[in-house]
């Protein structure tokens, strides 16, 4: 005996009805009865009953219309619909069904069918209200998760695509999945003025994918914004995601450093899509391909930060994407391909109407499956330093009041010159001093000109001829690399020396190194020349960013100063 | 001969016990209005209602175990559908025949 529910009895005939009625109360069930259509709707409406027994032939309104208003009016709610016939052709019996009936019973009625069809459709009605509490608890959860992915994209959008990507020389586009597929685009300038841009792809999918760009970001912004060498932002970076990510999960990525001073970009690639250097007139397009294993894979002892150097005057480019331009299928399932795009990029290459190129192109292959846009690019293009409208990295004050009568020796033997980049420490003590931090981006240039000054040509002796040359700079990067790896001894000493007081200042860098020092009156001379090429261009540099320079020794020894109110008054 | 059928008859007292009497005179009253009712909608050519009446009463009869009595509903039925009411004149004065033998029957059995 099933549970005790309401039934419906709806038949014209009052000896059917008694019947019938009888029948379903002994089943222990309730048993509402209607004499014809509109009264069985009624009925219908205020009783409420879990099934309904429906006579098919009745007047004023017949069986079918009740169902089919039953129906309409139950909604979601899934009400069993009995007909009671005493039609025996089989496609009258058949219409019944097609009507909207759930089953039929004809008569004579037998009372043992009859329960037996009420237990087995009461059954299913439960099955069925059991099965929209489902639906609606799931689509109750879904509607949270979206939410909290809205939110979580919120986030990841103001961490992973940030920094300077609205500078005038960089054109990107990001995938609108990118939260879900990992994409991650960042660009931020150093002190010196270079700029940093990495694209990146974490693997896997969802919000597991993108979680590390939180990390990543954090690295990226803080360590270029210090004046890191690239590769050491990428080992800290692989550092970093090596220890977070589970096994497997890592990210594809490349990274470019712009120096816009020497009009050089230098290329770290682990795992992404070749990249392209693409030059003006006529210069064939230059793959940059992936040497490297992706981000999070090596451990960090093994992790190899070594780059590929490449020329670029004003106008030439630099085009990174992720494998979702690649892979994007047209309608037939073909993928775009490299093929097509660097036949886009032969074609304009070099050119400002590349990027829009590429973009048309890739929308054009997918045509209706554009919906699943899954394109991520970057471009970066070469210009004159002055043209850069990109901003400056700020420093943030420590909240102290900094020192104001200080001094400071630090020495670098061959060991520490080969492995360490003594820069960022050492501009981390000077922007102590509040007074420097606003020129802080002037100081760390000439910071770093001076080092490296002082260990390529002093230290390392390396001629800065080769330079000029057109493949000059791969090739004296390369040179560079060899000599340091071969560094027995040597020494680069930094001495600061700094007052300040409420009415001026001033800081002394002097970088003394154990080289042979240069003929410093010949250099100068050919500085006045003004056709000098970028050899030269270091110490015009100099000469134009410190409020004074001078050599002393044999051109070994550099003092650089920076004064700030009364402070050219120095006792010294 | 019997006019009903026995076994169903019997599953009608089981199931209604106390309340059997009852039906058979529910039964008893509506099915003599639906006689006349069939025979004024022969009489005025209304096949529409001849028909749903006819299938009304066809119903019951077969509930109660009245099969001869079903089988000629159903045959009036039939040619309700075709509009043929002039033809199903025959068949209706059969019906009432049957219809007094049956009703004789069931007086018999509510009186016990």
């Amino acid at each position: 005996m099933s549970e005790p529910i309401r039934v419906l009895v709806a038949d014209d005939n009052r000896t059917d009805r008694l019947l019938l009625s009888k029948i379903v109360a002994l089943e222990g069930h309730e048993v509402i009865s209607a004499v014809d259509g509109v009264d069985a709707l009624e009925k219908f409406r205020t009783a409420r009953p879990q099934i309904v027994l429906l006579d098919a032939l009745m007047p004023k309104l017949d069986g079918f219309e009740v169902a089919r208003q039953i129906r309409l009016e139950a909604g979601d709610a899934f009400i069993p619909i009995i007909f009671l016939t005493s039609l025996t052709e089989a496609d009258e019996l058949a219409r019944c069904l097609t009507a909207g009936g759930d089953d039929f019973l004809s008569k004579p009625y037998n009372s043992v069918i009859l329960r037996a069809k009420i237990t087995a459709l009461d059954r299913m009605r439960q099955l069925h209200a059991t099965m929209q509490d489902q639906r609606d608890e799931i689509a109750q959860y879904n509607a949270r998760l979206l939410r909290e992915q809205e939110a979580a994209k919120d986030i990841f959008d103001s961490v992973a695509h940030s920094g300077c990507l609205a500078a005038n020389n960089i054109r990107h586009l990001i995938s609108p999945l990118a939260v879900f597929n990992g994409d991650v685009v960042l660009a931020a300038r150093n002190p010196a003025g270079s700029m940093y841009v990495l694209l990146g792809d974490f693997t896997g999918h969802g919000l597991t994918a993108s979680i590390g760009a939180m990390p990543l970001a954090e690295i990226f912004y803080g360590m270029t914004q210090k004046g890191f060498h690239l590769a050491d932002v990428l080992r800290e970076c692989n550092r970093k995601l090596k220890d977070i990510l589970p096994v497997g999960y890592f990210c594809c990525a490349t990274m470019v450093d712009f120096n816009f001073q020497k009009g050089t970009v230098e290329v770290w690639s682990g795992g992404l899509p070749d990249a392209y250097v693409t030059r003006g007139g006529g210069v064939p397009t230059v793959a940059v391909v992936s040497r490297h294993l992706p981000l999070g894979v090596v451990a960090t002892g093994k992790f190899d930060g070594s780059t590929e150097v490449f020329e670029l005057a004003p106008g030439d480019r630099l085009l990174m994407c992720t494998d979702g331009l690649l892979e994007s299928r047209n309608g037939d399932g073909e993928m775009f391909g490299s093929e097509r795009l660097v036949q886009i990029l032969e074609r304009y290459g070099g050119d400002d109407a590349c990027f829009e190129a590429v973009k048309t192109a890739a929308y054009a292959h997918m045509g209706e499956q554009r919906r699943e846009d899954d394109l991520t690019l970057v471009e970066v293009t070469m210009l004159d330093e002055r043209e850069i409208d990109a901003p400056m990295p700020n420093y943030v004050a420590s909240g102290q009041i900094g020192p104001r009568d200080w001094s400071l020796s630090f020495q670098l033997g061959p060991t520490s010159l080969k492995e360490f980049n003594p820069l960022p420490l050492l501009q981390h003590v000077l922007m102590e001093v509040p007074a420097l931090r606003i020129r802080g981006g002037v100081i760390f240039t000439v910071l770093s000109e001076l080092y490296t000054n002082a260990l390529d040509h002093g230290v390392i002796g390396l001629s800065s001829v080769v330079k000029t040359t057109a493949n000059g700079f791969a090739s004296y990067y390369q040179r560079r690399l060899d000599a340091l790896n071969a560094l027995v001894d040597g020494f680069v000493r930094f001495e600061f020396v700094s007052r300040a007081s409420d009415s001026g200042g001033y800081l002394r860098i002097r970088v003394i190194d154990s080289g042979r020092g240069f003929d410093v009156a010949a250099l100068n001379a050919r500085r006045a020349d003004q056709t000098s090429a970028y050899h030269g261009r270091g110490l015009n540099l100099l000469y134009q960013l410190c409020d004074s320079l001078t050599f002393e020794g044999c051109g070994n020894d550099v003092e650089a100063a920076f004064y700030w109110g009364d402070g050219s008054d120095d006792p010294a | 001969m019997t006019r009903l059928d026995p076994t169903q008859v019997n599953a009608l007292r089981d199931l209604m016990g106390d309340e059997f009497d009852a039906l058979i005179d529910a039964f008893r009253a509506d099915s003599n209005e639906q006689v006349e009712a069939i025979q004024r909608a022969a009489n005025q050519n209304d096949a529409d209602g001849l028909r749903l009446q006819a299938h009304s009463l066809k119903g019951a009869c077969s509930n109660l175990g009245a099969i001869d009595l079903a089988a000629l509903c159903e045959r009036i039925e039939a040619f309700a559908r075709q509009h043929e009411c002039v033809m199903a004149q025959s068949l209706i004065a059969q019906m009432r025949a049957e219809y007094r033998a049956v009703d004789l029957e069931l007086d018999g059995l509510s009186h016990h």
